[in-house]
């Protein structure tokens, strides 16, 4: 998330908390202002009507006091009890029904005797009635007693009687005397609704549960409706409390209710909660108005504040990423730098990494240069032996192959770089073609140089094989750690080459050359030995053998030498305008005293237009000897011999042909081999040593010509070379 | 402030208010207590009418479910009157005056009150209003008609005798138990229950006199709730069930009038509404005046009854009054 958002998002968090938490608050508040006002009203409510409750029935207890001590009424009644004379009982009445006309808050006066009797009443249905368990009869006895609140039998309506008993002159109770209340007024009183708008009321409920008076709203509910809410059961316990509660009618109200202890009622002010609190539905709103636009503007500020904080960040951030991507010249703007804050010692920070950066960059890349070029010259070097050359890293990963190493591989470095070498680099032992890769692990092992000292090939690319001398080197780090290993290789088929001819030169040698030197060590010893007693013509006979094996091993050893030349390499080429009549010519003068002692006729056929070729004359002569002298020496006697040179664009042709025993068929295939006789001129010549048709061959070979026969045994032979016109 | 403290506050203050949320609403029902529910017969005083709505509301409103009670309200019948069908068992509860209640103690029957319904008793006399006849002293010289073998008589007996009045200037005579004798002129005044007999009178489009002999000074309690001591001591929570469920019954009759009747008519299927309403409406000012609880009991009544008794020779010894009654059940339901 973007430091903006998170800004935004925890200001916007925050003030909506913030904000929540005050709207709830200023609900309350305000909720809590008006109920108390309404509370404050109800009380004064309760009060107002306690006061007039108390009042009233203060007044109307005074009025039956008065009246109690009437003397015109005790006297009469003090008669009546005497006498029971009528017109007593009559001025009785009279006094009480005048009192009745007068006081409209009384609906009756009685006299009851001790038994509870009515003995008279302004009402004569109710005389001779017995209120014996009536409250006020026995309460009245004693003293003044308000029966507040009860539904009279006889009366059958609710009703409220004061009681006291009537003294005479001398103090004693000689009637108990009772006023009946109208209960109109508290009724009234009750059910006005000053103050209490709508829904409110004012109600009072006696100790029994009773609503004592009607209800605002519903007929028949005085002394009938019991009410059992927690508010009436703590008024009932004598509180005198506030709150907000369920009233009667199971309805939210604010209410306020108090004990009247005196007599013995609950008095409860209601107003419907609804409408207490209609006011607040538009605070409210107006709240909600409010925070919505508080919460915008924090919004909009946490936005701007987002901004002016993340947009340095973002220029820092800018420069970083400028910085990361190599920019080392990127300016801090000036103004952040500047600044005092938190961000302008960010800034200043970035600034200061900057710079050091620049610095140590430019060490850095002095350095890198450095290296750079070591590595190159350490890479020309490594690519310029002329030993294959590969390094291998602690996973046997390729990492570095030269050029003679893909030139001896085959491979191209881009084939085996990166590659683990045992997937690409076959190294097996030249018999078993067996892997024979141990002395890398040892190197790396060991951490010490290893060589292959057995015969190692190393299989090319194509398939084919290559020996080579391999040696593998550990390479450590600066704790002495092996962290690969450089291997080192070369070709050394040549080598091997060598090696082998030297051996077949040394076994040739020493098996050719046995038989002369035994020959000439023999018809030595018959020299040395018998030398008197032979004749000269032996003598001479047994000298020219000496000879003859001699020239012989001097043959032999010039072929040897040629072919061990041809076979290692050694035979340099002295590459010269070559005249081929001329060095044939020269060949056919040498070997004139042989053809004439085998009676061979010769004959020559040269192109004249024939060009001086560049060839080495040594090697040409070579091939012009060896088969001349064959075509002699597997001629008959008086045979024939043709020797032709042709050009045959782009070739030179040179066709020897004789009129010898010919090869036999089966050993058509055989004749260019080193050391290789024919059985059939075994028995004529033992004279040959197996070299000549190898040396040719090898010299044409060399000289990118061809060499082939025609031969019929007993019939004769025609050997053709065709060496190309330019021999470059 | 750090990042994470604030989210972690943050989540801290939703725990709360999503506790505080679970805590309040989803809070289980308070298990309901599974009482077995125990079948009891109620003999009643008198044939099914409003005199027992206050029962009858009980019984449909499920009052009595409530206290797991399954009351079988069974009508008086002269077979089997209410007090022997308590004393032997066939009703757990009974509904009786507490004259019949007293007097079968007496006979050594151990039965005990424990509530009283109609605590001014309705018996009355009553008049065609132009004969004048206001109160028990105009009867002189008058045909009364008296419901022979009732407490309706007793009390009239004892009325005379409290007022001083010699019944042998007034020609008493037997009437059945309703209203016809008056109307046709046979008497001048009638006996019966104030809120059931004036009312034929009033049907019959004549205005009337009543005279609640309760006013003249020989109150007795008329429905009391009673059962065997043997009951009450035993199973006071099975005691204690009904009346709880009654009492409310009967609140809930006088501060619903029209539905108390109109379940009344649902038991007191040969009754009018207008005689129903009549009698309801006279009989909740003898039940209840709203200066007592419902159901309240005086020990000065208790001993004025026994008192009238004594003096009618209904019993013909003093007896202890306490023994009748006990206000056990009433003081555990209003007082505890």
């Amino acid at each position: 998330m973007r430091i903006g958002t998170k800004l935004l998002l925890i200001i916007g968090i925050v003030s909506f908390i913030g904000i929540t938490i005050g709207g709830i608050i200023y609900y309350f508040i305000t909720r809590q202002a008006i109920e108390e006002r309404i509370v404050a009203q109800l009380e004064s409510i309760t009060i107002l009507k306690e006061n007039q409750l108390n009042n009233f029935i203060s007044e109307e207890m005074d009025d039956v006091i008065v009246l109690s001590s009437d003397e015109a009424l005790l006297n009469n009644l003090i008669n009546f009890n005497t006498y029971q004379k009528d017109e007593h009982k009559e001025a009785i009445q009279d006094i009480l029904i005048n009192k009745l006309q007068i006081d409209r808050d009384f609906l009756e006066f009685f006299i009851m005797d001790f038994e509870g009797k009515v003995v008279i009443s302004t009402d004569p249905l109710q005389e001779g009635k017995i209120k014996y368990s009536e409250h006020y009869f026995r309460e009245g006895k004693i003293e003044v007693f308000v029966q507040s609140f009860y539904y009279d039998t006889a009366l059958q309506e609710p009703a409220m009687t004061i009681g006291l008993p009537l003294r005479n002159k001398e103090g004693e109770v000689i009637n108990v005397f009772a006023g009946r209340v109208n209960l109109e007024d508290i009724s009234e009183l009750m059910v006005e609704k000053t103050g209490l708008g709508e829904t409110g009321e004012t109600y009072l409920v006696n100790k029994f549960n009773f609503m004592v008076t009607e209800s605002r709203f519903y007929e028949g509910f005085a002394l009938r409706k019991a009410i059992h809410t927690d508010s009436v059961k703590n008024c009932l316990k004598k509180q005198t409390q506030h709150g907000i509660y369920k009233n009667y009618l199971d309805e939210e109200v604010i209410g306020r209710y108090r004990w009247i202890a005196r007599h013995e009622v609950c008095l409860l002010a209601e107003i419907g909660k609804s409408e207490a609190f209609e006011p607040l539905d538009k605070i409210v709103f107006s709240i909600a108005a409010l925070s919505s636009a508080l919460l915008a503007l924090y919004i909009t500020l946490g936005f701007f504040a987002g901004k002016a904080v993340a947009r340095p960040i973002r220029t820092l951030t800018d420069n970083a990423s400028a910085l990361s991507g190599g920019d080392l010249d990127i300016k801090i703007d000036p103004l952040l730098l500047s600044k005092k804050d938190e961000v302008g010692q960010l800034a200043m920070a970035f600034n200061s990494m900057v710079v050091n950066l620049k610095k140590s960059h430019v060490n850095l890349e002095e350095k890198i240069a450095l290296l750079k070029k070591e590595k190159e010259k350490i890479g020309a070097i490594l690519q310029s032996i002329s030993d294959g050359v590969f390094v291998i890293d602690r996973k046997h990963s390729v990492t570095m192959f030269n050029k003679i190493a893909e030139e001896i591989s085959g491979f191209s470095s881009q084939e085996v770089l990166g590659n683990s070498y045992e997937n690409v680099l076959k190294f097996v032992t030249e018999k078993k073609e067996k892997a024979n890769d141990s002395f890398l692990r040892d190197a790396m092992e060991t951490g010490e140089i290893k060589e292959v000292l057995s015969h190692t090939q190393l299989i090319r690319k194509d398939g084919s094989k290559v020996s080579v001398g391999v040696s593998a080197a550990p390479l450590k780090d600066s704790g002495g750690g092996v962290v690969g290993a450089v291997i080192v290789f070369r070709d050394i088929t040549r080598e091997r080459e060598i090696d082998r001819a030297k051996t077949e030169f040394v076994s040739l040698a020493s098996h050719q050359l046995r038989t002369p030197l035994s020959s000439i060590s023999w018809y030595t010893e018959m020299l040395l030995d018998d030398g008197s007693s032979i004749n000269r013509d032996v003598q001479k006979k047994y000298l020219r053998k000496i000879y003859q094996n001699n020239k012989r091993m001097v043959e032999l050893v010039n072929a040897f030498l040629d072919v061990s030349r041809l076979d290692i390499g050694t035979l340099i080429f002295d590459i010269k305008p070559v005249d081929f009549k001329k060095i044939a010519d020269s060949t056919i003068d040498e070997l004139t005293t042989q053809m004439s002692l085998k009676k061979i006729t010769l004959s020559t056929h040269y192109d004249q237009t024939l060009p001086e070729i560049q060839a080495d004359s040594k090697a040409i002569g070579m091939i012009f000897q060896n088969l001349l002298s064959n075509a002699i020496k597997y001629n008959r006697s008086g045979g024939t011999i043709t020797l032709s040179i042709e050009k045959k664009e782009p070739h030179i042709l040179i066709t020897v042909s004789d009129t010898g025993y010919g090869i036999p068929r089966s050993h058509h295939s055989k004749i260019f081999s080193k050391f290789f006789r024919v059985d059939n001129i075994k028995k004529y010549d033992t004279d040959g040593n197996g070299l000549g048709l190898y040396i040719v061959k090898s010299i044409v070979k060399q000289m990118n010509g061809k060499i082939w026969f025609e031969s019929i045994e007993d019939k004769g032979s025609t050997f053709y070379v065709q060496l190309p016109l330019s021999v470059a | 402030m750090n990042k994470k403290i604030l989210i972690r506050d943050l989540l801290i203050l939703f725990s709360i208010v999503s506790s505080i949320f679970v805590i309040t609403f989803l809070r289980p029902a308070p298990e309901q207590a599974s009482k077995k529910i125990e079948n009891i017969t109620v003999k009643l005083k008198w044939v099914h009418q409003a005199q027992f709505a206050g029962n009858y509301i009980a019984q449909k409103k499920g009052f009595y479910k409530d206290e797991s009670l399954q009351v079988n309200l069974v009508p008086f019948s002269f077979e089997d009157p209410t007090i022997e069908a308590v004393a032997e068992g066939r009703a757990l509860i009974g509904i009786s005056g507490a004259d019949e209640l007293l007097l079968a103690r007496s006979k050594g029957v151990p039965l005990r009150a424990f509530a009283v319904i109609f605590k001014t008793n309705p018996v009355a006399a009553y008049a065609l209003k132009e004969s004048g006849i206001t109160k028990p002293q105009d009867f002189i010289g008058k045909t009364v008609g008296l419901q022979r073998g009732t407490n309706v008589d007793l009390l009239y007996f004892a009325m005379m005798e409290k007022l001083g009045i010699d019944r042998e200037k007034i020609n008493e005579v037997t009437i059945g138990y309703d209203a016809t004798e008056l109307l046709n002129g046979t008497t001048d005044v009638s006996t019966g229950y104030i809120i059931n007999e004036p009312y034929e009178v009033i049907a019959a489009g004549r205005e009337v006199n009543k005279i609640l002999m309760a006013d003249y000074g020989v109150n007795m309690y008329a429905d009391v709730l009673f059962a065997t001591e043997e009951t009450i001591e035993k199973r006071p929570e099975l005691v204690e069930g009904f009346l709880r469920a009654t009492l409310k019954g009967w609140q809930y009759a006088i501060e619903n009038e029209e539905e108390a009747i109109d379940i009344t008519l649902t038991y007191a299927a040969d009754r009018t509404q207008s005689h129903e309403t009549y009698l309801f409406t006279t009989s909740i000012p003898l039940i209840h005046t709203g200066d007592s609880p419902l159901g309240w009991m005086e020990e000065e009544e208790w001993d004025r009854i026994h008192d009238i008794l004594l003096e009618q020779n209904i019993l013909n010894k003093k007896m202890n009054s306490k023994d009748a009654y006990t206000m056990k059940f009433l003081k555990e339901i209003y007082i505890n």
